[in-house]
């Protein structure tokens, strides 16, 4: 069986077929012809426009020498176009205008209506998220303070939101004597007996973070366009010193005498000012005296 | 070229806007209704740090319209007004209240008291003669000495762009113009108000509403302490 299959392959391998004998000369006379008839062939439409592309020539441009030089060169920088600019800039000088109006407009009507306001008890406009704890004096609460008038900021406080509870169990949002009046229209606060020392002394650290930090941060506090005191850095440090508590919460021994130093201050001024009333803070000699040569 | 032309006219027509208000701002300052700004600071020689300090950063405010007048102090201490009637440039009542604290109080003044109240600046003497010159709140102001009897002097700078009647303010009466800023100096240190702001917008008749609500009234005797706090009585309603 081997032997046969072996037979087959080489049988097969042997194998070959003679071609015609003028097989290989016609195959050249056909190549000769095709090559003789190629030269009057019309060229593809293809090959037309590569051709007319190849011979295509375009005349180069005249020397700019500013261009060389540099001096032009800033003109390809520009990615937009030139009415894009011009209307960017109409707008934003619009813009500039209008804050610059409504800046000027803004300042303008306060000379009426927020001055009209110091006549009331004052207003506050950077307190928040607050409420008095603490009293100034001993024996002092809130109860026995009828006018004790404070308001939370609109960006604190919702409006109709609950506020915390008050020491003695009042809660801000009540309006009558001894509590905490809100004011949710325009985010301001009235003064603790209108009194800014007072306000500004008599709040436990806890709930009155946020007043004591911008007061303390902006060394400002203003009731409104034409009053308002600015915070000396001294009076920053005082003030800091007077919030410090201990790992236990309680007041340090520093905070007790610095809230001491101003209770002092407060029963010199009252004497000076309240028991004579010969003397006036508002006039310089009388006050620049007592500040300058009582203390 | 059309975008071009609106922005040249837009430019224009912000630059007339900001001369015109420019223009209004500095006009008009001798009109019916004035306010200035006073910004208090206090310098100590040494020991900084004191009681000055609840007053160093605060604001004094004159209010003065067509009849009436208010000075206004605002400072941690305390905060106090003076308001002032008065008709034809003539002085006609003076109220001063505490606004401040657990114990408001006021007491009136006539003509004559409030003479007697600034008795001080009775022979005030104003010299003029100094060539010296700031700007203050944009207004050019010279330098005067105002020296009273006892040789105690306030150094003032003026500007005579802006004048008004001084029954509020005794101490500058013979100015001839209106204060922008004064210092008076001690061996301590000194005190010094300048102006932050002065308007001539109109100001708000509840400016001038004095908040005597919950006040005690009590009677001015000159020159006598203990009786200021005798006949106190308790206002209830705003006048």
């Amino acid at each position: 069986m081997a032997d046969n299959s072996n037979n087959i392959s080489t049988r097969l391998q042997q194998h070959g077929i003679e071609p015609p004998a003028d097989a290989f000369a016609k195959a050249w006379q056909a190549i000769v012809q095709q090559e003789a008839a190629g030269d009057n062939i019309e060229m593809p439409a293809e090959k037309k426009i590569f051709s007319q592309l190849q011979e295509h020539t375009i005349p180069a441009p005249g020397f700019d020498f500013d261009v060389i030089s540099g001096k032009k060169s800033k003109r390809s920088v520009h990615l937009l176009p030139a009415a894009w600019i011009r209307a960017a800039s109409v707008i934003l000088i619009l813009t500039v205008g209008g804050i610059f109006y409504f800046n000027w407009s803004n300042k303008k009507t306060p000379v009426t209506n927020s001055v009209a306001a110091s006549s009331s008890p004052d207003t506050v406009h950077q307190v928040a998220n607050r409420n008095f704890t603490d009293t100034f004096k001993k024996g002092e609460t809130l109860n026995d303070t009828p006018a004790a008038i404070i308001a939370m900021s609109s960006n604190s406080i919702e409006k109709g939101q609950t506020q915390p509870a008050l020491k003695n169990g009042l809660t801000p949002s009540r309006r009558k004597a001894g509590t905490v009046k809100i004011n949710n229209n325009n985010g301001e606060a009235r003064l603790y007996e209108n009194d800014l020392l007072l306000t500004l002394v008599n709040y436990k650290a806890q709930d009155w973070q946020q007043f004591f930090t911008k007061a303390v941060t902006d060394k400002k506090i203003t009731l409104n366009k034409y009053s308002y005191h600015n915070l000396s850095d001294n009076m920053v440090a005082m003030l800091q010193d007077m919030y410090l508590v201990k790992s236990s919460g309680k007041p340090t021994r520093k905070a007790r005498k610095t809230k001491k130093k101003f209770e002092k201050w407060r029963s010199k001024d009252e004497k000076y000012f309240d028991k004579d009333l010969q003397k006036n803070p508002s006039d310089i000699i009388d006050l620049s005296e007592f500040i300058l040569k009582n203390n | 070229m059309k975008i071009t032309s609106c922005f040249v006219w837009l430019l224009a027509a912000m630059l007339a806007q900001f001369v015109l208000v420019s223009a209004s701002a500095q006009s008009g300052k001798t009109g019916n209704s004035i306010s200035i700004v006073y910004e208090i600071s206090v310098t100590k020689n040494k020991h900084a740090g004191g009681l000055e300090e609840t007053y160093n950063g605060g604001t004094k405010s004159i209010f003065i319209n067509r009849n009436k007048a208010r000075i206004r102090l605002v400072s941690l201490m305390r905060i106090q007004s003076i308001f002032f009637d008065h008709e034809n440039e003539t002085l006609k009542k003076v109220t001063v209240i505490k606004e401040s604290g657990k114990r408001k109080y006021l007491f009136r003044l006539s003509p004559a008291e409030w003479k007697l109240y600034n008795k001080k600046y009775d022979s005030l003497v104003c010299d003029t003669s100094f060539t010296d010159s700031l700007v203050i709140a944009g207004y050019r102001c010279r330098k005067a000495v105002l020296t009273l009897e006892d040789n105690r002097s306030v150094t003032v700078y003026y500007t005579d762009s802006i004048r008004f009647n001084y029954f509020a303010e005794p101490l500058f009466r013979y100015l001839p113009g209106t204060a922008l800023q004064y210092e008076f100096h001690t061996k301590k240190g000194f005190v010094q108000f300048k102006a932050a702001t002065v308007s001539d917008q109109k100001i708000a008749g509840d400016i001038f509403k004095i908040p005597s609500k919950g006040a005690q009234v009590r009677k001015f005797y000159p020159g006598k302490k203990s009786k200021a706090y005798e006949e106190e009585t308790t206002e209830e309603e705003d006048q």
